[in-house]
């Protein structure tokens, strides 16, 4: 293995010599507009455009009502939920279980004997609910990422994603957002940049939504402070820095 | 037009010179009824462009020289009247050429004075109506080379647009090549005539008498294929059509 | 369906015979094609886009030695592991040793050029494992023991009918020819795949140095759930697909998914970067295979441009030989323009050196590349290569020398076309002619060709002069 590596490096190398180093471009920057509702309008409309759901709220018990009601008319009974402290709002874990809604968690390692059935389980929920970490106006897009408290199932496995985003996360593009998220990806396992439901035209180029993520997509765009979300992400940022060099260790001891 | 002020050379390309004469008259018509003063420099042959398609560099340098030496004598532009010929000496000659230190100069001089017909004349005369009149229904094909190569859109169905009492409708997929591609049409033959096939489904679909390109491969390509479904739809190059004044 | 015993002209008689076959490819490339136009005209300015996201290829691929020590380091301080493969057979041995020594038993995959290039499944296969491939397109085409015709949509040549009977017959579930059926059918089959395989192998669009990661991106999710289900995710990697930095690779997604399908940004877009820390899913490890297989020799040559290519498929649809003759006429992994530049490319001992003659030359796949890879050169540059070592035709090239000596002396030129006009004038009919000896006779097949003029141009000038002389 190190062979080829050492190979690889130098017959690249040896091809360099005949070829110039073009200096590497800046990225062509859109002017982001400093209107907010503009930006936010943007956003509705062009995840609109690619058939999400979107809901807005300026309340927090209207919010806690909304996604409550998209549950509902989904006969939603069991539901992967992100932790309190990682949605927006922190009190919808509590309001759905207490509307009858039955949580479902991802197996965890340790219990290896049990795994198929707990994946079994997993596989039964009917919808997920998250809180995204921004949105991109242009695209409609929003952005989300694992952690403790934040498993990847609930936004792709059951047929219905539930995602809370907060206005002030809106930003104008792709390429300013990622301009600015180099620390969440450098402390995330997984960043997911999501447009849309899943969808295929693998069968003669006839659009089909939910081949294997969620059918439908609900987006709640909400400009209330209920639970300051910069902060929960401040804290949670440190809290998965120390457990990545927890995780590195571990795994030099596996290999 | 009495008073020449303008001066070219006329290559004619080895299609036009052999196959399709016609054209090159009615360039060279064109050009003088233009007030073009026209030298077409004697012992022209053939640009090299099929051999350089084909692989065969060698042979292609050879001819790329000898058509070098030919049109570099005189300062005046030099006019092809096809499209993938302009390319080949404006583009692909640098290229090829490009070790032989004593052509560099040569083949930059030579290079930097070639027009396509359609691209002189709009380009070089500012000329947008020639003064032409035909009663016809005309379809153009843009060639390939003429159109990525060289990069001239718009320039042919302009000047075809201000034929008088023509009238140019607009060819289906007009930018989807015919098939032609030198000896590709024989190397991949089959290929080739499935490709004319869905050209000439255009241009019956289109609902023209008259089709047009600026291309003598194209044209030959093409009218072949319609001699052979018995269409009688007319082939045209560019200076055949805008010589015409019934 | 094509056999790899085939010749290529053979192949392409096979699919141009195929009615079936050019409904599909006339209802996907033409979509495909007009989705593009509009996708790219979203973009405020395409073309300096595109000639930013050319830049940074070119300039990656320029340093792309530095670029690959930098991702390593960056993969395996986040805990992923990353191998390097000189060629197809150590690329699969490492997926293989890692199955194994891990008791894999079950695999799941999502779409990768790079494993169908190297062949990965029919090796993990031998090795004993279930092999279920997730995109909806590949798995039809894996249910249908065939290969994949285009590098985005892999089973674009097969209509609605033939994968509902497909479906029918492997699954058991009722013929229907309706996608929404269709589609929930592979969703629920799929499903356990996901949830009970060990191992999880995807493709990786771009890796970027800076920070070790890979980004992913598919419409159906499938990516999404083949590397978070399964307790270990490979990745395999051309060499080439590195990036410097998070700003560029925003810029390539600018232009892929709009190139692709005309999307403005694909349904999922992941960025993965080591295995999960502390979160309750995703893969307990995670390996990246970086293959070379011929691509850093290309490095520096001719047609080193070729490493640039972000897998959009916009040159297949745009190309009017794609478009008669689909993906599986070419014989090879790639199909298409940018194929039959890599193809040969890639592997020189390969029957391959007839791809690039499919093509006339037309430019429509350059104009196109959202990295403006200029195919046509390559494949001029190809044939070139062809005719200097000898594999060419040799009746070509000894034509092309009998003309260039001809062409080089006007009077042999002159003699040269006053012989073929008498030749020709032997056989005409109204101006032309209706059958041409071989190999010339494919010409007349299907078109007639010219004589040569009574009086040729040159002809006409010698007597113009003449005539002026004397004036």
């Amino acid at each position: 293995m190190n062979e080829s590596r050492g190979a690889i490096l130098e017959r690249i190398r040896s091809g360099r010599l005949g070829v110039s180093v073009e200096s590497r471009p800046a990225p062509p920057m859109p002017i982001p507009t400093k209107d907010s509702s503009r930006l936010l309008d943007r956003f509705v409309q062009e995840a609109e455009a690619v058939g999400v759901i979107v809901h807005r709220s300026d309340r927090c018990d209207l919010s806690v009502e909304i996604v409550l009601r998209v549950l509902g008319d989904a006969g939603v009974k069991r539901l992967i939920s992100w932790e309190p402290n990682d949605l927006p709002i922190s009190e919808l874990m509590k309001a759905a279980v207490d509307d009858g809604v039955q949580l479902v968690d991802p197996p965890t390692p340790a219990n290896a004997e049990t795994l198929s059935r707990e994946w079994a389980a997993m596989a039964t929920a009917d919808a997920g609910l998250t809180g995204a970490v921004g949105g991109l106006a242009d695209t409609g897009t929003i952005v989300l990422r694992s952690g403790p408290g934040r498993p990847r199932l609930a936004w792709l496995l059951p047929p219905l994603h539930v995602v809370v985003l907060h206005s002030s996360l809106v930003h104008p593009t792709l390429s300013v957002f990622m301009g600015e998220c180099g620390e969440l990806v450098r402390c995330s396992s997984h960043v997911a940049f999501v447009t849309g439901p899943s969808r295929t035209a693998d069968i003669e180029q006839t659009l089909t939504t939910g081949v294997h993520g969620p059918k439908e997509v609900h987006i709640l765009l909400v400009d209330h402070d209920c639970n300051p979300i910069e902060e929960s992400e401040a804290a949670q940022a440190a809290t998965v820095s120390d457990e990545t060099r927890d995780r590195m260790s571990k795994n030099d001891l596996v290999q | 037009m009495s008073e020449t002020i303008f001066s070219a050379q006329l290559f004619a390309t080895c299609l036009v010179d052999a196959i399709r004469p016609a054209a090159g008259l009615a360039t060279l018509r064109l050009l003088e009824r233009l007030g073009v003063k026209v030298i077409v420099p004697s012992g022209q042959t053939c640009c090299g462009q099929p051999a350089f398609n084909s692989g065969c560099l060698a042979d292609a340098r050879a001819m790329a020289r000898y058509t070098v030496d030919l049109l570099e004598k005189s300062p005046a532009p030099i006019v092809v009247p096809s499209g993938s010929c302009g390319d080949m000496i404006v583009h692909r000659y640098r290229e090829l050429l490009a070790d032989e230190l004593a052509y560099a100069s040569k083949v930059e001089r030579v290079a930097a004075r070639t027009y396509e017909l359609s691209q002189y004349l709009s380009d070089v005369l500012k000329v947008q109506d020639v003064g032409a009149r035909c009663r016809r229904t005309i379809a153009y094909h843009p060639s390939c080379h003429l159109l990525r190569g060289l990069g001239v859109r718009s320039a042919p169905p302009q000047l075809l647009d201000s034929i008088a009492d023509a009238r140019c409708v607009s060819l289906p997929g007009a930018e989807d090549c015919c098939g032609f591609g030198g000896t590709f049409a024989v190397k991949m033959g089959e290929l080739s005539s499935a490709m004319l096939d869905r050209k000439l489904d255009a241009i019956v679909e289109s609902g023209a008498d008259t089709v047009v390109a600026c291309d003598a491969g194209c044209l030959m390509h093409i009218e072949g294929g319609l001699k052979r479904r018995g269409s009688n739809v007319s082939v045209r190059h560019l200076a055949e059509g805008l010589v015409e004044s019934e | 369906m094509n056999s790899p015993s085939m010749s290529f002209k053979q192949r392409v008689s096979h699919a141009l015979a195929d009615g079936q076959l050019r409904i599909a490819l006339d209802r996907t490339t033409e979509r495909f094609t007009s989705k593009r136009v509009a996708g790219l005209a979203s973009l405020p300015d395409a073309d300096a886009v595109r000639d930013c996201a050319r830049s940074i290829r070119l300039h990656t691929l320029s340093r792309l030695d530095e670029y690959l020590e930098q991702f390593e380091a960056n993969v395996t301080s986040v805990g992923g592991q990353v191998h390097w493969a000189s060629d197809a057979q150590e690329a699969n041995e490492i997926v293989l040793d890692l199955a194994r020594s891990r008791s894999v038993k079950r695999v799941v995959k999502s779409k990768s050029m790079v494993s169908e290039e190297i062949e990965l499944n029919q090796a993990l296969i031998s090795g004993g494992l279930d092999v279920v491939e997730s995109d909806l397109g590949e798995y039809i085409i894996q249910l249908a023991g065939e290969t994949p015709s285009h590098i985005i949509a892999p089973a674009v040549h097969k209509t609605r009918e033939q994968i509902g009977q497909l479906l029918a017959d492997k699954l058991g579930v009722p013929m229907t020819d309706d996608p929404v059926e269709m589609t929930a059918t592979a969703r629920s089959a799929l499903r356990d795949v996901f949830l009970q395989s060990e191992m999880g192998i995807s493709g990786v669009n771009f890796g970027v140095a800076s920070t070790g990661s890979l980004a992913i991106v598919t419409n159906e999710g499938n990516a999404s759930l083949t590397v978070t289900a399964p307790r270990i995710h490979v990745a395999m990697m051309g060499i080439e697909r590195v990036v410097p930095a998070l700003d560029d690779l925003a810029v390539m997604l600018l232009v892929l998914a709009r190139s692709a399908t005309g999307q403005k940004l694909t349904v999922y877009t992941d960025l993965l970067t080591g295995p999960r820390r502390g979160d309750p899913d995703g893969p307990e490890e995670l390996h990246v295979v970086l293959l070379d297989n011929g691509r850093s020799r290309l490095i520096g040559t001719e047609v080193g441009e070729v490493l640039a290519c972000i897998r959009c498929g916009a040159c297949l649809n745009a190309c009017p030989v794609y478009q008669q003759i689909g993906g599986h006429a070419y014989g090879s992994v790639y199909s298409g323009p940018i194929g039959a530049v890599l193809t040969p490319s890639l592997d020189r001992e390969g029957p391959w050196h007839v791809l690039p003659e499919a093509s006339s030359l037309c430019g429509a796949c350059r104009e196109v590349c959202p990295v403006r890879i200029d195919i046509p050169r390559m494949l001029l540059a190809l044939r070139a290569e062809t005719v200097h070592t000898g594999k060419g035709n040799r009746w070509v090239r000894v034509g092309f020398w009998l003309y260039r000596i001809a062409a080089t002396k006007p009077w042999l030129f002159r003699c040269g076309v006053s012989v073929v006009r008498q030749l020709t004038r032997m056989f005409f009919v109204n101006g032309w002619l209706l059958r041409l000896p071989a190999p010339l006779s494919i010409w007349t097949q299907s078109r007639e060709f010219p004589v040569i003029a009574s009086r040729t141009f040159s002809e006409e000038m010698r007597d113009r002069e003449e005539g002026s002389g004397d004036e």
